[in-house]
């Protein structure tokens, strides 16, 4: 089973900050998980679509150099999803 | 005259005098105001070979023409000096208020040169400056120096160094409105070298705004874009910076340890969202500044402003140390007594690695967080271990025979990043101009956020062009001087809008980031002229040839070779790094040019 770990605001939607999913890529992943939870669903799609700010990893590496939201997934793999910013000391 | 006020104040602390003369305005308008206005000025005033700490040396005080107009994030200014810690050019930026005030003032630049012969503060009024005796304050911490001397919100305004300035650690900070700082490359123990306390400034003027119908739009537009943005609507105020600590280290690029690992086990516990949880006050906000991504935390020992990403990596990851009340602490400290935390951070975790090698008699060790405290007071007052960490990692390091161990370029502490993870980053760190700092250029946008794009971070053919496109942006931004949060929902250009109608001085497209590019080589050419070389735009030997031992970034070291040849042909610069001829006439610098011959 993947493990799906969400941060920052995507925290707030859901009742555990990890959960495991079965599945064979991410969007299908996503399709597991989303329609249950209509808070998360808004916040990171648009019309089917992954909002812009919305980074998707697999075991570290973004899903948008990989296949998008059809990147594999295998039964260890970890899945960050996040909404970050930057910031500095000048 | 719109933006500029037309003024400079020239303080001499060798004499006591104090003069008021005309802002070059041709200078104005080609370096704009802060880092690059703060650039040119040191160029005529601090020739090479002076000792940063000397009375030779000078602090340059410089607005932006935004500075104090009320557009969003409008509050900061920029302190040039050539830095004790680095020997290059520096030149550092804070927010907070003083800025605004120094404007309303009457002034674009403040400059102190000389040195008093007992401590002093001045006080800086639109009819002038005073300069009054200091003794009863020097040795007292930030936030005592800033109330005996009337640190008001947006009336009255306190810049000051605490006691690591005046002891002349090498990483002091000059810190202003409480807990705001000019942090990197020590600028404060320039100040605390001239025996300079503080500087009060009270004012009642504002910038005059040429186009006034256009600016009202243009600051309604920005209201707009900062809402839709949902980084500066929603992640940075709720979160703060530290929400990047979860994500640098899922992506294999968190530097721990001294850099010796890219992934911190830790992390989780000293994230963005952990110390939201457990710790956090409020959100916090500089003058004119819709943004709010301060954050206020309380601990059971101390209650005020941050820590920021940077400070939690270093005192947190950098160290080993995974207890966020003790960053929490150590940062505070590092505030009173007037430290840069990254540079504080980054020191200790060398002296950990030399400790652990046996080369260095100490406690200290990687996660030893209830040394952190003790080591940061000790290093501000110069005592005992704390007299050998003051002046940074690679002083430290070198007394040791291990000069490898600091995490450093060109003498500044690097931050956040480890280039094995972040080609790109890697590049920055090894060209910027004082020294290691991810704030001239920031690829983490690029290489990690997708903003405006995401491109592969382990690229390294190509890489060099969006570095230089970073740093010249970065560069203009510097001279406004606005925050970088609002380049978060805000375009390069559409500041070049708000610049040419505050002021009425036609900025077109790509004419704003042309003054970066100006300002970069500018500060190239001073280091030049100082005598660094090719060599110095390098990393660290553990980046270049230690694979991160695991994570995503798993066998990569930092290409840097092939990523600095490209860059040097892509910014117009020779083999040797040195700008060719035809650039600097581009840019208008062709008088410079004599001074490396």
């Amino acid at each position: 089973m993947a493990c799906l770990k969400f941060f920052g605001r995507f925290r707030s939607y859901v009742a555990t900050r990890e959960v495991s999913v079965a599945a064979a890529t991410v969007r299908q992943a996503l399709d597991q998980l989303l329609p249950g939870n209509r808070d998360l669903q808004a916040s990171m799609m648009d019309n089917g679509t992954l909002r812009a700010y919305v980074r998707i990893l697999v075991n570290g590496h973004d899903i948008e150099l990989a296949q998008g939201l059809d990147t594999p997934l295998g039964p260890d793999d970890e899945v960050a999803i996040f909404s970050p910013v930057a910031g500095g000391q000048d | 005259m719109g933006g500029w006020m037309g003024k400079v104040l020239d303080i001499n602390l060798s004499t006591g005098s104090v003069a008021t003369r005309p802002l070059d305005m041709e200078m104005a308008h080609t370096f704009v105001g802060g880092r690059g206005l703060g650039a040119r000025l040191l160029w005529d005033e601090v020739g090479p070979g002076v000792d940063p700490l000397a009375p030779e040396n000078v602090l340059i005080f410089t607005a932006g023409p935004l500075t104090a107009t009320g557009y969003q994030t409008s509050n900061r200014f920029s302190v040039s000096t050539k830095s004790p810690l680095t020997g290059t050019v520096l030149d550092a930026n804070s927010g907070g208020y003083w800025g605004m005030q120094m404007k309303k003032a009457g002034y674009d630049v403040v400059i102190v040169r000389g040195k008093a012969e007992s401590p002093v503060y001045v006080e800086i009024k639109p009819d002038g400056a005073i300069v009054h005796p200091a003794q009863h304050l020097w040795g007292q911490l930030v936030s005592a120096t800033s109330r005996a001397l009337g640190q008001d919100k947006n009336r009255r305004n306190v810049l000051c160094i605490g006691p690591a300035g005046e002891n002349l650690s090498r990483i002091a900070a000059i810190m202003n409105d409480g807990e705001r700082a000019l942090a990197r490359g020590g600028p404060g123990a320039v100040m605390g070298s001239k025996n300079l306390k503080a500087m009060v400034v009270e004012g009642n003027s504002k910038p005059e705004i040429v186009d006034k119908e256009r600016y009202k739009f243009l600051l309604y537009e920005t209201r707009k874009l900062l809402r839709a943005s949902p980084l500066t609507s929603q992640a940075l105020p709720e979160f703060g910076s530290v929400v990047m600590m979860n994500v640098v280290n899922n992506i294999g690029a968190l530097p721990t340890r001294n850099h010796r690992q890219t992934q911190f086990e830790g992390a989780e516990a000293i994230s963005g969202e952990a110390l939201a949880e457990k710790y956090l006050v409020k959100s916090a906000a500089c003058w004119a500044c819709p943004i709010g991504c301060t954050r206020v935390t309380r601990t059971d020992k101390v209650e005020g402003e941050g820590p920021e990403f940077e400070t939690t990596w270093a005192f947190g990851a950098q160290c080993g140390v995974d207890d966020l009340a003790a960053i929490i602490e150590a940062n505070h400290l590092c505030n009173e007594l007037g430290l840069d935390t990254i540079s504080a951070g980054s020191t200790i975790a060398c002296a950990m690695e030399l400790a652990e090698l046996g080369l260095l008699d100490s406690d200290l060790r990687f996660g030893r967080a209830d040394l952190l405290a003790g080591t940061v007071e000790a290093m501000a007052r110069r005592r005992d271990l704390g007299a050998e960490l003051a002046d940074g990692s690679r002083r430290l390091a070198e007394k040791y025979g291990r000069p490898d161990l600091s995490m450093s370029v060109k003498g500044m502490e690097m931050p956040a990043y480890d280039p094995r993870g972040m080609q790109g980053q890697g590049l920055l760190f090894a060209t910027s101009n004082r020294g290691g700092c991810h704030m001239r250029g920031n690829m983490l946008g690029l290489e990690v956020l997708g903003l405006p794009k995401l491109i592969d971070r382990f690229q390294v053919q190509g890489k060099s062009s969006y570095v230089i496109l970073h740093q010249n942006a970065s560069a203009s931004i510097d001279t406004l001087v606005v925050c970088k949060f609002a380049n978060m929902g805000v375009a390069d250009e559409y500041f070049a809008r708000v610049l040419s109608a505050v002021t009425g001085v036609s900025y077109p497209a790509g004419e704003l980031v042309k003054v970066g590019e100006r300002v970069w080589n500018l500060e190239r050419m001073y280091n030049l002229r100082e005598g660094f070389t090719r060599a110095d735009d390098t990393l660290p030997p553990r980046l270049l040839n230690e694979p991160a031992p695991a994570g995503p970034s798993k066998g990569w070291v930092c290409q840097l070779e092939p990523m600095l040849q490209e860059y040097y042909r892509a910014r117009g610069w020779d083999g040797n790094g040195v700008p060719r001829p035809k650039k600097l006439a581009e840019l208008g610098l062709t008088d410079l040019a004599e001074a490396i011959r």
